[in-house]
């Protein structure tokens, strides 16, 4: 035992190879990663071979929820997808837009240019085509359609997501992974009070 | 037409890459913390005690930044300034591609020293970047010696004295500044050290370790671009001005151009950009170097 640390576990992994198994936990801490969530992956690689979900902590008043913060709650949804995307300068002016929002001073023009740039970049649409697909329901559709028509989140669509999210990581590797959560971005604080939920 | 420089050449190549790589960076901020962020960073790093890991392979993990920042420059030791060079080796070219080979070691080592999951993926990633840029790259080095008939990079200035590489390559100058974002990792290709783990191959890196390691990704991306211009941009040739100070223009204005494209896309992640390389770029450069050997011939 290196450092007190167990050594990994061998298994099978999709291709029939013996691989070890690392047993990650994603969350609670985690740059551009929704507050108060863990995600216990079991990893082969850098592929999620299956995931568990949990929430700590017990919500409490949304900050998003009051008021008219809807553009803001949006601009910071995207802000943490395309950082994680990896456009960072997209990301860091979706940040000010966000900002200006709550402010109450945001200019038009600078976000009809953001949303412009966004919505035309070839490289984007090739990215995030295909990732964390749902076929139906108020979340329906791709990263990319969600990033370009937010979907409105209540208690319902964020208690979906965490009972959906299980299934929908297991199999892919951690950038998806990352993007899928990003993607759906639920927000905890909108769940009725109870405490864990397990997938 | 080149010739090698005496002993201080060796001095004076690492200080002009340092200053072309602090540039490089401080472009990369603008906009984003400002073009005097990587000077704060580096007063920061010094200063900063190094964190630790469990288990980690210390040795390993403090090597992989001098690892990287050595073969950066000894890369760029074969890249001709103006009629200067620091190493005039018959296979210049070879030890050019070797030397960033040795990067591939030192990302992975970065990774793989600290012990932790999400380094270990980032060290991975970069090996798996490198399977997807390397022989589109390595064909298109292999282009620019075909059309000059040497691996020495002072033939290969002295044949574009006519006609520079670019004109009658742009397929090759193209893939090759693609894979001189690979190579150093740079946007879109920074799966390696990407946001989604936290820093990945350098995510507990810290201090005067991780001032080295980044420092070493900087060179070596000019490093790159600087070899692009005796590949394919003829050297120190131009009207007017001596040619040491058009080998600088020249290396500045790639160095610009990369990171200002970097700048304007996504990180592109490997399980999707492993099919462009391998079903495009590698027949588009091998059907380049064709041309090229016929053309010779």
């Amino acid at each position: 035992m290196p450092g007190g640390v167990p050594m990994a576990d061998r298994a099978e992994d999709r291709d029939g190879l013996m691989l070890d198994v690392l047993h990650v936990p994603l969350g609670p801490v985690l740059p551009l990663w929704p507050a108060g969530l863990i995600v216990h992956t079991r990893l082969q690689g850098d592929v999620i071979q299956e995931a568990t979900v949990e929430v700590v902590g017990s919500p409490g008043v949304s900050f998003w929820a009051t008021e008219d913060r809807g553009l803001a709650r949006r601009l910071d949804s995207h802000s943490r997808l395309l950082a994680l995307a990896g456009w960072t300068d997209a990301a860091v002016e979706a940040q000010r837009l966000r900002d200006d929002a709550l402010d109450g001073t945001l200019s038009d023009a600078r976000l009809q240019k953001w949303t412009r740039r966004v919505c035309r970049s070839r490289t984007l649409r090739w990215l995030l085509a295909g990732v964390g697909t749902v076929s139906d329901g108020p979340l329906a559709g791709d990263a990319l359609t969600r990033l370009h028509s937010p979907p409105a989140k209540g208690p319902h669509e964020t208690q979906w997501i965490l009972d959906n999210l299980p299934a929908m990581l297991a199999g892919t590797e951690l950038a998806t992974a990352r993007l899928v959560v990003a993607s759906l971005d639920p927000d905890l604080d909108l769940l009725a009070h109870h405490g864990a939920h397990h997938g | 037409m080149v010739e090698q420089t005496a002993w201080w050449g060796a001095i004076v190549l690492p200080v002009v890459l340092g200053l072309f790589a602090l540039a490089a960076a401080s472009w990369d901020a603008v906009g984003r913390g400002g073009a005097t962020l990587p000077l704060r960073s580096v007063a920061g790093l010094l200063v900063q005690q190094r964190r630790r890991t469990l288990a980690a392979d210390t040795v390993l993990w403090r090597t992989a930044g001098i690892v990287l920042l050595v073969a950066a420059v000894l890369a760029a030791s074969v890249v001709p300034l103006g009629r200067w060079v620091v190493g005039d080796l018959s296979v210049g070219l070879v030890w050019f591609n070797a030397m960033e080979i040795v990067a591939w070691a030192a990302v992975w080592l970065a990774g793989w020293g600290g012990n932790t999951a999400f380094g270990l993926v980032g060290g991975y990633r970069f090996v798996a970047q490198g399977l997807a840029y390397e022989l589109p790259h390595m064909f298109v080095l292999t282009t620019a010696a075909i059309g000059a008939g040497s691996l020495r990079v002072g033939d290969i200035v002295a044949a574009q004295q006519d006609l520079w590489f670019v004109v009658w390559m742009p397929v090759a100058f193209v893939v090759y500044l693609v894979s001189v974002l690979a190579m150093a990792f740079l946007r879109p290709f920074d799966q390696a050290v990407g946001n989604d783990l936290a820093g990945g191959a350098v995510a507990e890196l810290s201090g005067v370790d991780r001032l080295v390691f980044l420092a070493g990704r900087w060179v070596l991306l000019v490093s790159g671009a600087a070899m692009a211009v005796p590949l394919f941009l003829g050297g120190g040739d131009g009207p007017i001005l001596p040619d040491w100070l058009w080998s600088l223009v020249k290396t500045a204005a790639v160095l610009a151009l990369l990171v200002w494209v970097g700048r304007r896309s996504p990180t592109i992640r490997m399980e999707r950009f492993t099919e462009i390389a391998w079903m495009v770029l590698v027949p588009v450069t091998l059907l380049q170097a064709l041309f090229v050997s016929i053309v010779v011939i």
